[in-house]
């Protein structure tokens, strides 16, 4: 593998680790925020709340896999991912 | 409810829905990064499933809090603020109360006024920052 070829892997591969950690830290501001809205239990906009909150600690959850997983990889790896997802 | 009463609530309804419009802001965006994360790394990994199942939740809770603002936008001042916690009313009511003081204190050089009351809770309530 060439040294122009290494040096393109492992930018990818810092960007998407960049990326990652950018949703990752949104998801847990977005998760702050909803918290802090607090309504009559039993209430249309507590209903609505109690889902938001289901559905970004779900996100939280499978994003930990992900910045888990691009954190593990090497560059080479990120790469053949890249190539097989035909980018 | 008082017109006063009424005015509160009203802006309290005003600033929680921008605040519901902007968390949904952001969660679509987080939506658009992951889904272009997942099509450079395609579906068949392990990376590329836990990338789609975040962004399927994401836009689960992004149309949710769509949905507040929606919900928001169709509720006078007197229901929304039937959905406010009795200690949430009380503090917003408060934090108005003292910032009309502040505004009413005469410039520097002009007559000493007596000092403001004290803030029961130093976080506003329901306002932006406090989203």
């Amino acid at each position: 593998m060439s040294a122009l070829t290494e040096t393109r892997n492992s930018s990818m591969l810092n960007g998407a680790r960049a990326v990652s950690f950018s949703i990752s830290s949104s998801l847990d501001q977005s998760a702050d925020n909803v918290a802090r809205l607090k309504f009559v239990e039993g209430s249309e906009l507590a209903t609505i709340v109690s889902s938001a909150a289901a559905y970004i600690e779900n996100a939280r959850t499978e994003m930990a896999k992900v910045v888990r997983a691009v954190l593990e990889l090497s560059a080479a790896d990120f790469a053949r991912l890249q190539d097989q997802a035909n980018v | 409810m008082t017109a006063r009463s009424s005015r509160r609530a009203a802006e309290a309804l005003a600033s929680s829905r921008a605040a519901a419009m902007l968390t949904t802001l952001d969660l679509a965006n987080s939506v658009v990064s992951t889904c272009a994360l997942a099509r450079h790394v395609g579906e068949e990994s392990e990376l590329g499933r836990a990338l789609a199942n975040t962004a399927e939740q994401l836009q689960g809770a992004a149309d949710t809090m769509y949905a507040m603002s929606e919900a928001m936008a169709a509720m006078s001042p007197a229901a929304f603020r039937a959905c406010l916690p009795a200690a949430r009313w009380r503090r917003l009511l408060a934090h108005a109360r003292t910032a009309e003081q502040a505004a009413e204190e005469p410039e520097p050089g002009c007559a000493v006024a007596a000092p403001a009351a004290p803030v029961p809770d130093d976080r506003p309530v329901f306002l932006i920052e406090d989203l």
